[in-house]
């Protein structure tokens, strides 16, 4: 589909690596501080890219004949119209930038769109190997165990990131739940972050917390199917994978199956905290 | 509600049953139901062979419920069923 790219910049988000060109060095430049921030993080890679992705300036053409496997799509944001196409079955993909009024936001809104394609570059392949998905939560690691807690905007993602210091946190806006070669469901950090920054790292996931702030702590069980049904409601499935042609590709019914297979074997519970870190003696007397 | 008709679930949804408990997705693909216990044993039986005269029968004798409270019940838990579109007609 993509014609020979030179590969400017490769990175990794659980385990997977992806290659981004930019064609002609178009928004290369601006496009280099949230590389920075990515390597910082640990989340460039020298690996074998399994997912290609190129930036360039003008239109992504549309597929000459409908391939009910490719992806095409047209965004009218703001100052810019993005065109993109990605290829499900090869996991290669365009995205062609025309600016209708060059203004300062306009550079934010490229790197915006830019970044959602990534994302959702990496959630069509996670998805579509029945690998993984990413959660709109805040990931911690404790010692050698992974936490996910998950929540809408508001709920408490961010705190529940300052009150698990000195724990190591992952990112506490978009964290990748998948499956190993051995089965075991392992949380990692995205470069997708929110206030705390992130880290590239992992850890088996010992649980997932429906999260509500409340005066109180309590911890209540989900069922698997309660738990599946509420991470298909706070689960990332925005952005691109949001809209209705999507349907085609990945119906609905996949993905509840596939989230249904992935939390079997990992307990979810809906939690209520109280503003300080004795949520974790609750969460730490729980697995006792 | 007439107890003599029988209503039947959607032929082309979604749904998943585990551990007893039901998730339908919704046929415009953005809405998801769960249905508890006694809601899930009832969508067992909304398979357009069973009057609604009959799944009063058999709710009532596995849950140990008056029939009569069983029938003001069921027939508001099938009209929010049709509200949601999830049965045929």
């Amino acid at each position: 589909m993509l014609p020979a790219i030179k590969v400017e910049q490769k990175i990794e988000i659980g385990g997977v690596c992806c290659s981004i060109g930019f064609l002609d060095g178009f928004f290369k430049k601006e496009f280099a501080s949230i590389f920075s921030d990515y390597r910082r993080w640990g989340f460039s890679s020298e690996g074998n890219p399994e997912i290609g992705i190129m930036v360039k300036e003008g239109r992504v053409e549309a597929p000459r004949r409908l391939k009910e496997y490719v992806f095409y799509h047209i965004v009218d944001y703001d100052s810019v119209y993005a065109t993109l196409a990605f290829d499900t079955r090869s996991f290669e993909g365009e995205i062609g930038f025309s600016i209708k009024r060059g203004d300062r936001f306009t550079p934010v809104r490229i790197v915006e769109l830019t970044e959602t394609f990534i994302f959702n570059a990496y959630l069509f392949y996670f998805h579509l190997n029945d690998i993984g998905t990413f959660v709109h939560s805040c990931g911690i690691v404790d010692g050698e165990n992974g936490y996910l807690f998950a929540g809408p905007g508001g709920e408490g993602k961010s705190t529940i990131a300052s009150l698990s210091l000195p724990r190591t946190i992952l990112c506490d806006d978009v964290i990748l739940l998948r499956k190993n070669d051995k089965g075991r469901r392992l949380v990692f950090g995205t470069p997708f972050s929110g206030d705390h920054g992130s880290v590239n790292g992992g850890a088996e996931c010992k649980g997932i917390y429906f999260i509500r702030k409340s005066s109180i702590n309590e911890l209540v069980a989900t069922s698997l199917i309660d738990g599946t049904v509420e991470l298909m409601r706070e689960g990332v499935m925005g952005g691109f994978m949001s809209i209705d042609g999507i349907q085609r590709i990945y119906p609905q019914s996949r993905l509840f199956d596939f989230l249904l297979d992935l939390l079997s074997g990992v307990p979810c519970f809906r939690m209520k905290f109280k503003k300080d870190d004795s949520f974790w003696k609750v969460i730490n007397e729980h697995e006792d | 509600m007439n107890m003599k008709t029988n209503p039947k679930r959607k032929s082309d949804l979604v749904w998943r049953e585990v551990g007893g408990e039901i998730a339908i997705i919704s046929p415009d693909n953005k809405h998801l139901h769960t249905l508890n216990d006694v809601g899930s044993r009832i969508w067992q039986l909304l398979d357009g062979e069973n009057d609604l005269s009959a799944i009063a029968d058999i709710i009532s004798a596995e849950y140990e419920e008056e029939e009569e409270v069983v029938e003001l019940d069921l027939a508001e838990y099938v009209e929010n069923l049709r509200r949601l579109k999830l049965l045929e007609g």
